[in-house]
């Protein structure tokens, strides 16, 4: 593929990335920043490259989501207790919205799926794409996901939640 | 099933909504640098090549491409042998006597 062409695409899909690279590091708006400024870095060095077997688009939420595991692994690494609690705090603070906390209530596959099946209009098997799992195994989460979403909701609407 | 579906589609339109009025970072692979810089790389290579060309063309002019002439020069000439002069001899019309300028005619 051309790669002004390449670029173009990029472009158009730079805003759903970002906030797909936020829905990856835990809705956190400077990691997400990170994450995409890394994965952009690779594409320049050649490290992750279009071999055009896929959509551009599950290409790069592919390459996302590796890059902000990566990112995570290294940061866990480094937080103390002290940190940790600190980081809580912040999140707590900064959550205006009701939904993040419910997401976060669901296992991480089964966010990762239900997001990207249902914000990002993707199929089941270009979620497999995406995560690197069987189309068996992204339907099971898919189920399991939507069952567990389904409940977190109606709790919280008889809570009083929005 | 339908009915699950449409509350879990309620709700991610809800995060959609908000999602809208988020800042997101500018994308900063806007422009290739390569190719900004290809027409000033072609100028800069062609003044190269024109300045280079003129100064060769310069120093081809200023060498020295006289060519040597012998003179043979005999100091006894043989008889009927005529000896060459480097001295161009002056024609009597055009002669004028050194002294012609102390003749004040009053």
């Amino acid at each position: 593929m051309n790669k002004n062409w390449l670029n173009y695409i990029l472009e158009q899909l730079h805003r759903e990335a970002f906030i797909w690279a936020r829905q990856c590091c835990d809705y956190d708006d400077e990691m997400a920043k990170e994450v995409l400024q890394v994965v952009y870095l690779k594409m320049l060095e050649g490290r992750a490259r279009y071999r055009e077997k896929s959509k551009v688009k599950t290409w790069l939420f592919s390459v996302i989501r590796f890059t902000a595991i990566d990112l995570q692994k290294e940061r866990h690494h480094f937080i103390g207790l002290e940190g940790l609690a600190n980081t809580v705090e912040e999140k707590n603070n900064d959550c205006d919205l009701d939904y993040e906390p419910l997401l976060r209530e669901l296992s991480q596959k089964q966010h990762q799926v239900l997001v990207l099946a249902f914000y990002h209009n993707m199929t089941l098997a270009e979620i497999a794409e995406v995560t690197g799992m069987t189309i068996g195994t992204v339907r099971t989460h898919y189920d399991r996901g939507k069952k567990a979403l389904k409940e977190l909701i109606l709790k919280e609407k008889a809570n009083g939640g929005r | 099933m339908e009915e699950d579906d449409k509350i879990i589609r309620q709700f991610f339109d809800r995060i959609k909504e908000v999602d809208e009025r988020r800042a997101v970072p500018r994308y900063p692979m806007k422009k290739s640098h390569r190719v900004r810089t290809r027409p000033l790389l072609g100028i800069a290579a062609a003044v190269i090549v024109l300045v280079g060309s003129y100064f060769l063309m310069k120093q081809s002019s200023l060498r020295d491409d006289t060519r040597a002439v012998f003179l043979e020069i005999s100091v006894n000439p043989k008889e009927g042998e005529s000896t060459g002069s480097l001295a161009v001899p002056a024609s009597m019309d055009s002669w004028e006597s050194p002294t012609n300028s102390l003749i004040a005619d009053f």
